[in-house]
Parts: C-alpha cells; structure tokens; sequence
C-alpha cells in the first residue's frame, strides 16, 4: 500500500515539475505576452524591417528572440544590451578563442565582434559586414595595399585570406594559421617534381619553413621570395652557411653565431669589436640572426620584422615608456631607433651615435630656437658637481608621463630643481 | 581552549617573523663618491668591487680602476690604476683582495696584478666544445673559483684559479639576455635574465638552473646586475628604471629602493652593485658619474 502511495506522489511531483517548465518556457524571463517575443519588438522598431530581409539573419533574431541579447526594460549597457557588449556574444558562441590559443585575433579576443559581423544581419555568410578579404583589409590597410601592388601575387590570398587564417584564434598556430607551416603550404604546391628540386639546390625544403625566404602575401622579387633576399639565397648558395643538401643534417650551419656572419661581413664586424660597447645580443648564442633574417624579408636590412618590434621585443619596457608619454617622440613613432642609436655597437652610452646627448638631438632640433638656456660641457649641473648641463638634464628623450619628456609635472617644478631659491 | 590560546601565543612571534623576513630591508644612504684623490670625476663607472675595507670602482669612462679605503668610516680615494686602451664595464674582487674586470672592448676577463697593472687576460683551459666564449659577467665563489657568464655557448663556466676548466652549467632552455651573474657563500648561483625579468638558480652540485623568480617586469624595466646580501637576499640593479629592487632568496619580491634622480639616494641608469659583509652597499651610479654607499640596516 505504501509503495502505491509513493508512486502517486512521485507522478504529481512529476506533472508539477513539467508543468512549471512549460510555463516558464511559454512566458520566458520577461514573461512576454504568449506569442509575442521579437514579433512585439517588431511592432515599435518597423526598420527592422530591412533587416529581416537580409540574407543570413542572427539566429536569435530569425527566431525572434530579441531578448537574447537585449534587456525590453532597462540596463546598464547601450542599445539595451543584457550583457557588456565585450562578452555578451561569448554566452552563445563561447568556443570562438579556444582557451590557451597559439594565437588570437585581437578584436576576437577583446570581444568587439561587431567590428567585422552584424549582430543582426547580412547579406555576406556569418553575418560579416562585408565580404572576403576586403573586410580584413579595412584594418590590415598597408598589407591590402601591398598585396595589391604585388608584382608577383599569391593566388589563394587575393582569393580570401580565410584559405590560409583562421578569422578568430588558432588552437595550435601561430599568425591564426590553419595550419602550420610547412603543411599549409604543401596543401597546394607539390615538392617532389625535379624543378622544385631543383629550384631549391635540393635541399629538403618541404621540411624547413618557406615564410623565411618566401613572402606569403605576394612580392615584387621572381618566386615572391620577400623583398629583400640576401646575397647567397639569391645566388644559389645556400651551402655556404648551411652543410650540403645530401649530408646528415643539410641545415646544419656551418658555425655558429656571429662567426657565421663574420665569414662575409668581416669589415662590419671587426669594425664594431673594436668599439666600447657592444650590443649584447650580436655575440650571444643566437648572434646576428635576433635580428636579421638569414634568408630573407619584406624589411629592409633584412630586419626580421620593422625596426620598432625588432628592438622591442628586448627593450618593450622603453617602448612601454613612450606608449604612456604624453608627448610622443617622433623617431621612435616612425620606428627609426637608428636615428640615434648605433644598433651594433658604439663607443658611447646607450649605444648612441654622438658622445653628446646634444650633438645627438641637435641632428633634429636647432637647440639656439628651442630655448636659450645654456647647456654643454662647461655649464656644471647644480645638482650634480659631476654632470654638465645637456639635453637629457630635463628631457627623457624615450618619454615620462608628462609633456615634452620632463621629468617633472610642469616647468615650473623642472626649473626650482636647481634653481632652488625660487621653490616655493 | 587553553591549546588553542598556548598554540596561538606560540604561532604569533613565528608569523611575525615571517612577516618581517619578507619586507625589504631598510638602506640608508651614507655617501656619495665624486672623484678620485686628485680631485678628478668619476666618469660613467659602471663597475665596483667590494671586501670590508676596499672598494675598487671600475671608472669606465675614464678606462682606469679607482682603488679607495675604509677610513673613519668613510671611503676615501687612494689609488688610481689606469688602464689605457680598456673598457672597464664588471669588477670582481677574489677573497684574496684580487682584481679581476671584464673589458668591453675586447670581451676578455683581464686580471690585475698586486701592483695593479694589468696580469694578463683569463684563459680558460680545457674547455669542452665550442671552445670560444663571450664572457657576459663572473663572480668568485669562497674559494675564488670563477664561474663566468657564456653567452656565446649559452653556459656558466666554473674554472678554478688558474683558468682550468672544472665544469658548466648550460643557461635554461628558454630565456631572455642574462646580464649577470652571483655566487653565495653557500655556492649557490643565481643568473639575471634583464629581458625576460627572471631569476634562475643552481645549487652547489647542481647541473641545470631552476627558476627562482619570475615576471619581475612588472616592478622593474630592465634589470643588470645582481648582488647578494648577509641574509642570502639578492638585490638587483634596475638600469633602465633607475632603481634598486630586492627579491628574496626564495624568490619573492621584496620591495624596490630609490627613483631617478640627481641628489644623494637618487639614482640615474645604475650599473653593477656589490655588497659586503659590513651589509655596505656600493652602487656604480652610471650616469650620475659616481658611486653611491649606503648601509642595508637589517631589522
């Protein structure tokens, strides 16, 4: 008897339980009149109107389910958004950046989604503001341009850069790649033919990576090698840093570090040994090639990368610095760290190029018009009986977080640092 | 209840203790060095070596070493040792009172005879392959063993006095620039990684670094030299942001010292810093043309 009680029990909690879903799903959080959803949205914002005829409509919205993203009351975001408008795409779509991702799309990761698709719809797949590659375009401007201007052009990139990107992060890959290199490129081009050998002094290049002497995004050099190729690529004479393609190990280099340079660019290279300072970094395990690419680059100087992203992937605290200056520095803006510094060695401070702070800004600045106040080797800093008075007594020529790379909030503050009788 | 009350009393001065290891310790400036004993600037030192009684200040712009005394507890200039043709940027002191500088100019580790004329370079023998090497910077253990920075093999040497090779310490896998290096009476190294902001250490026997301390970007730019106080803590030279910033011997950051500046316990872009058993702190004060003395007061 007790058990059939049990069962009755169970059967109305049951029929309970279903019948406060169902009611819960008929009215939704904001208990909207049954039937209404989008369709009473639609009532008030008639331009919606166009919208709905797009071609691919947000699936919330296609179903009319406004209230998937937006709050019909009140909140404390724009555009009645129930969510930061940073995440609030994440609840649905939250495998976009895979957690631990080799890279990520910058916009992807900080959740401005709406900078390339349409919340509500498009006439372009994935809801995308426009199509193909003219919407990566829209932000990578300098790289469109070249690839237009490219004299020798990559076929699937002036396709749509989504054949070799993915648009969000990848798990695995640098650059958003599908996949990494070589297997991306081996996709499409065959290495096996005797001209690929060929072309390539048969080394088994298939292995190697074809971005460090191939520019994958076109160029104006035969074989879109990048723009600038060093000398023995061009000529055929890989072996003359590298072991032969037949050996054991065919990119074995034949010594190591700078001696490997040095071999060719002796003249600089002793030039620089005989000077003070050196740059760290030329002599170490890695040597010159923390810098330079040994094959080739779309960078003059065969710079791995531009100048400014070279010297900051050391000096990223002195880059920082300028980042957060309120006054910004021209050569440094401009990426041209050479204006001033001598990138191998130097005999002087900082690796500059003049032995004087004033000799080095003066490249620039007409200091007579700039102010009148006397500077040089024979002014002595009144703070510092071993400091004569120049450039960088007031300014922090990589910038502070006040104008003019004063050391100091104002000039009044700058100025009583010495001329202290004023200091009130 | 009355173990609770007894185990608190007990546990109290323990964790105040422990508070107290892991704030940095107090430095008072005590003096600032300007030239030497005829008067003649300090120009751009980057380097200083300490014992109790001696500092010897590596005077780089001037390419000469500086040789200054403890007296009336104060150091006064005594000696100049020029060293025309040098660019003295890393000064050592052995435990016999030796000098030993790395020259900039030609990489080579030169000794310094009792005289204080140069003795000739370091030649490190028997090496393992490569056989060529770019000394970084080297210190001297208790028994003046000198482990050397290698940055071209990416190794620690450890050679005994007279160069020959007793073994290495190959640099961690994945690393920055390292910059400097110290050596604790216990033997203990710890290698500075100024790019990366890190802090690796070996132990006595030990054959590869570990990490002690990491992400120190975030309370320094870019730090380059590296000493050890009496408490095994290890101050570091932040050049780039013109301050000092001390890390414990397990790691932990302790604190940043000083700012940029011009007037005494200022600092601006300083170089290598020594400390000696007197718990004296000397720092090269690189682009203020001087070196400073301060005393670490352990609390």
């Amino acid at each position: 008897m007790k058990i059939l009680e049990y069962f009755i029990v169970l059967l109305l909690v049951g029929f309970a339980l279903c019948f406060s879903v169902a009611v819960v799903q008929a009215e939704g959080k904001f208990k909207l009149q049954e039937g209404a959803k989008g369709k009473l949205c639609l009532g008030c914002h008639s331009t919606f109107g166009s919208k709905m005829k797009a071609k691919h409509i947000h699936t919330p919205l296609a179903q009319g389910e406004c209230t998937g993203c937006h709050n019909p009351h009140a909140s404390d975001h724009g555009m009645l958004m129930d969510g930061s408008a940073d995440s609030i795409c994440y609840n649905c779509h939250d495998n976009v950046v895979p957690a631990g991702a080799a890279s990520s799309h910058q916009v992807a990761a900080e959740g401005k989604c709406v900078s390339c698709h349409d919340p509500h719809s498009s006439d372009y797949p994935a809801n995308l503001i426009k199509g193909g590659s003219k919407l990566c375009f829209e932000c990578h401007k300098e790289l469109g341009d070249k690839i237009a201007s490219s004299k020798f052009g990559h076929a699937p990139v002036q396709q749509d850069c989504l054949k070799c990107h993915n648009p969000h992060a990848s798990e695995k890959n640098a650059s958003l790649l599908k996949t990494n290199e070589p297997g991306l490129c081996l996709e499409c081009h065959q290495t096996s033919s005797s001209g690929f050998k060929k072309q390539h002094m048969n080394y088994p290049v298939e292995q190697g990576r074809c971005t460090s002497c191939h520019d994958p995004h076109g160029s104006n050099s035969g074989a879109m090698l990048a723009d600038n190729v060093h000398a023995p690529i061009k000529n055929g004479m890989c072996n003359q840093c590298h072991a032969e393609p037949d050996s054991a190990q065919p990119f074995a280099v034949k010594k190591e570090s700078y001696e490997l340079c040095q071999g060719c660019h002796y003249e600089m290279i002793n030039e620089n040994f005989g000077k003070n300072r050196l740059h760290w970094p030329m002599v170490d395990q890695t040597g010159c090639i923390h810098c330079h690419a040994p094959h080739a680059s779309s960078v003059d100087g065969l710079l791995r990368k531009p100048m400014l992203e070279v010297c900051g992937s050391c000096h990223a605290d002195t880059l920082a610095r300028q980042e957060r200056s309120e006054t910004k520095h021209q050569p440094i803006s401009e990426g041209k760290c050479t204006g001033c510094h001598s990138p191998h060695a130097a005999n002087n401070i900082f690796l500059q190029k003049e032995a004087s702070s004033i000799d080095t800004c003066a490249q620039c600045h007409d200091w007579q018009t700039h102010s009148t106040h006397p500077i040089g080797a024979e002014v002595i800093d009144p703070r510092n009986p071993n400091l004569t008075l120049d450039c960088l007594s007031c300014h922090r020529t990589h910038g502070t977080e006040y104008k003019q790379f004063l050391y100091y909030p104002d000039v009044q503050s700058l100025c009583v640092q010495c001329h202290s009788k004023y200091r009130r | 209840m009355r173990k609770i009350l007894i185990s608190a009393l007990i546990l109290l001065p323990l964790g105040l203790f422990a508070v107290a290891d892991a704030e940095a310790a107090k430095i008072k400036h005590q003096q600032t060095i300007y030239a030497d004993i005829e008067g003649i600037a300090l120009h751009l030192p980057e380097g200083v070596a300490c014992d109790d009684k001696t500092l010897a200040v590596a005077d780089t712009g001037n390419s000469r070493v500086v040789i200054y005394r403890l007296e009336a507890q104060a150091m006064v200039a005594k000696t100049v040792l020029p060293l025309e043709g040098l660019s003295p940027i890393v000064i050592r002191m052995n435990s016999r009172g030796e000098l030993y500088l790395l020259d900039g100019r030609e990489r080579a580790i030169v000794k310094l005879g009792a005289d204080g004329k140069i003795d000739g370079k370091l030649k490190p023998e028997n090496l393992p392959n490569p056989q060529n090497f770019v000394p970084r910077s080297f210190d001297f253990d208790q028994q003046d063993h000198l482990y050397l920075v290698d940055i071209f093999a990416g190794r620690v040497l450890i050679l005994d006095g007279t160069g020959q090779f007793l073994r290495q310490i190959p640099f961690p896998e994945k690393h920055g620039s390292f910059a400097d290096i110290a050596v604790s009476p216990q033997g203990a190294v710890y290698l500075l990684d100024s790019v990366a902001g890190a802090i690796y250490a070996a132990g006595p026997e030990a054959e590869s670094f570990t990490l002690l301390s990491q992400g120190l970007k975030e309370f320094m730019n870019f730090p380059t030299s590296l000493a050890l106080d009496g408490q095994g803590n290890l101050y570091l030279s932040d050049q780039y942001g013109s301050g000092l910033a001390v890390v414990s011997r397990d790691g932990t950051f302790l604190g940043r010292k000083f700012g940029l500046g011009w007037e005494d316990g200022q600092l601006y872009y300083p170089a290598q810093l020594c400390i000696n058993d007197q718990g004296a702190l000397f720092v090269a004060d690189r682009n203020n043309n001087r070196v400073q003395v301060f005393s670490i007061l352990e609390e």
